[in-house]
């Protein structure tokens, strides 16, 4: 018998002409001002899917008739789902294709990212794959922060992470997941504030591998001042140290994920302190060279910085967004201890989901 | 999302080193015949990375070294020259002290992790042993964390009573 060897190629070909095989479901709340964009870029896909389903998650807004007049499936749950993992779970029982991706309402996708991204799991034990998220307005302070933010840790850290086969969380605004798995998980879990993260451990528990595809690009849309921020920052710092709380015994079995999670809870603690009150007593009853401490890593963090602008003829943008990065750290830092404080001193977990914008 | 402070901390210096490890791994690879060129090239764009970081912060450290000396020889004309003397010192302390804090710190890390597991493999083993009488499959999978029922609200809203949720 003849043996054929199928190439990435031929399955991106194959798929371009056979279909995607892939379902996307994009949870919306109130996203009537966006979600048309985040259609548009899905419907322009060089792989498009076989399905676009919204889940207009009972919006008070035009968010349903946009939608629908985009021509994609809109699906409207009786009552709020009361997070983005609900109004997913909701959609994911009309799912029947072997891949289901999931986008947040206010991200827009490169014309390939799909077509990119979907290789990644021709590996039957890779559940998931997430790509490189880049803000689509970088303009203010808050959105600069967040441009710098992502540009060194989806070129730097991520990257090594997923040589070692552990990315850290398969990002939940642009993920595609191998929809039989994400079934055989109840979907996203409702019981933490950061349901990418708590899936992506969980698939690591099961036994099964998650994957970064960086030439997959998506790009959201990033709170654009400190009131919005400030939501998603305590979203996400709750977020991590629930899933902390809740898989630290399962965690400690996995090899390299356990001491990611290990440095990043060290950091979010013993990092921010020394940050908030370490450096400022060493400064005024030292000396004020201790300040130097807050900018002594940039010189460092600029190189995989510079590389990801220079490929994206973004220099200029780059480097004038550097301070903007330096006050988002040292504010993250603030939520993260309060969330350390919250969840695990005063047992006092964050359980609404607000909305960073 | 990213977790904690890009940057900071031994975050950095964690990173670092899985890098540095990555041509050992790629080379073992090799071996047993599954790695290709591609691979790499991933692995060289990653060295090149640490050994740009490594050189942009020893040029830091060249260019601060340099500039308080040129203070320390300026204010030495005017009087001040115990004080940036000693802050000179202080400088070169500090960078030795961080350092040396963030490799310690990172070691203390990862092996408490190996720690915390021998202990949490120690009670699961003792657990498995336990007399019949207790459930041990309780024990083996505690419901350790349930926040409870979770609140979708956009910041408009959320002063108001939650009727749709």
């Amino acid at each position: 018998m003849e043996k054929t060897k199928i190439t990435g190629r031929d399955q991106n070909i194959d798929r371009q002409q056979n279909g995607s095989g892939l379902t996307v479901i994009v949870p919306a709340y109130n996203e009537g001002a966006c979600i048309q964009d985040t259609i548009k870029s899905i419907q322009g896909q060089t792989v498009p899917p076989a399905e676009i389903i919204v889940i207009d998650d009972f919006s008070s807004d035009c968010t349903g008739e946009t939608a629908r007049s985009c021509g994609v499936t809109v699906l409207r749950p009786p009552s709020n789902t009361g997070s983005k993992a609900g109004a997913q779970n909701f959609a994911l029982k009309n799912v029947h294709t072997p891949y289901v991706m999931a986008i947040d309402a206010d991200t827009t996708l490169a014309p390939d990212a799909i077509e990119k991204l979907l290789p990644a799991l021709d590996d039957p034990n890779i559940a998931a794959a997430c790509g490189f998220v880049v803000p689509r307005r970088v303009k203010t302070l808050w959105e600069r922060g967040r441009y710098i933010e992502y540009i060194f840790a989806f070129t730097f850290y991520k990257q090594i992470q997923d040589y070692y086969g552990k990315p850290l969380i398969s990002s939940g605004c642009f993920s595609v997941y191998r929809t039989a798995i994400l079934k055989a998980n109840n979907g996203w879990s409702t019981r933490t504030m950061a349901e990418d993260m708590d899936l992506t451990w969980s698939f690591y528990h099961a036994g099964h591998g998650v994957r970064f595809v960086p030439e997959a690009v998506c790009y959201p849309i990033e709170p654009h001042n400190f009131h919005f921020m400030s939501k998603q920052l305590r979203r996400w710092s709750h977020g991590f140290v629930q899933n902390v709380k809740l898989h630290w015994k399962q965690v400690i079995d996995i090899p390299v994920l356990r001491s990611m999670v290990a440095v990043a809870l060290f950091d979010a603690t013993v990092a921010s302190l020394a940050y908030m009150i370490l450096l400022p007593l060493l400064a005024i009853l030292v000396s004020p060279l201790f300040l130097l401490a807050y900018l002594i890593d940039v010189p460092a963090m600029v190189i995989p910085v510079l590389y990801k602008a220079i490929q994206r003829k973004e220099v200029g943008l780059a480097l004038t967004s550097l301070p903007g990065f330096l006050v988002l750290r040292l504010v993250n830092g603030v939520f993260l201890l309060k969330a350390l404080w919250l969840e695990i001193v005063v047992n006092k977990p964050l359980m609404v989901y607000e909305k960073g914008h | 999302m990213t977790v904690g402070l890009p940057g900071t901390g031994i975050g950095g210096i964690f990173y670092i080193l899985l890098a540095v490890c990555m041509p050992v791994k790629e080379f073992c690879r090799t071996l047993k015949g599954r790695t290709n060129l591609k691979r790499w090239f991933f692995v060289a764009l990653q060295m090149l990375f640490v050994f740009g970081v490594i050189a942009a912060m020893w040029s830091e450290l060249w260019l601060l070294n340099k500039s308080l000396v040129l203070l320390w020889g300026t204010l030495k004309v005017n009087g001040p020259m115990i004080m940036v003397d000693q802050t000179f010192r202080q400088t070169k302390v500090m960078a030795i002290a961080s350092a040396s804090a963030s490799f310690i710190s990172l070691t203390f890390v990862i092996t408490g992790v190996h720690v915390l597991r021998f202990f949490v493999h120690r009670g699961r083993r003792r657990n498995l042993t336990a007399p019949k009488s207790q459930p041990a499959f309780q024990i083996l999978n505690p419901p350790s964390f349930t926040p409870g029922v979770t609140q979708w609200k956009t910041p408009s809203v959320l002063n108001q009573a939650p009727s749709a949720a």
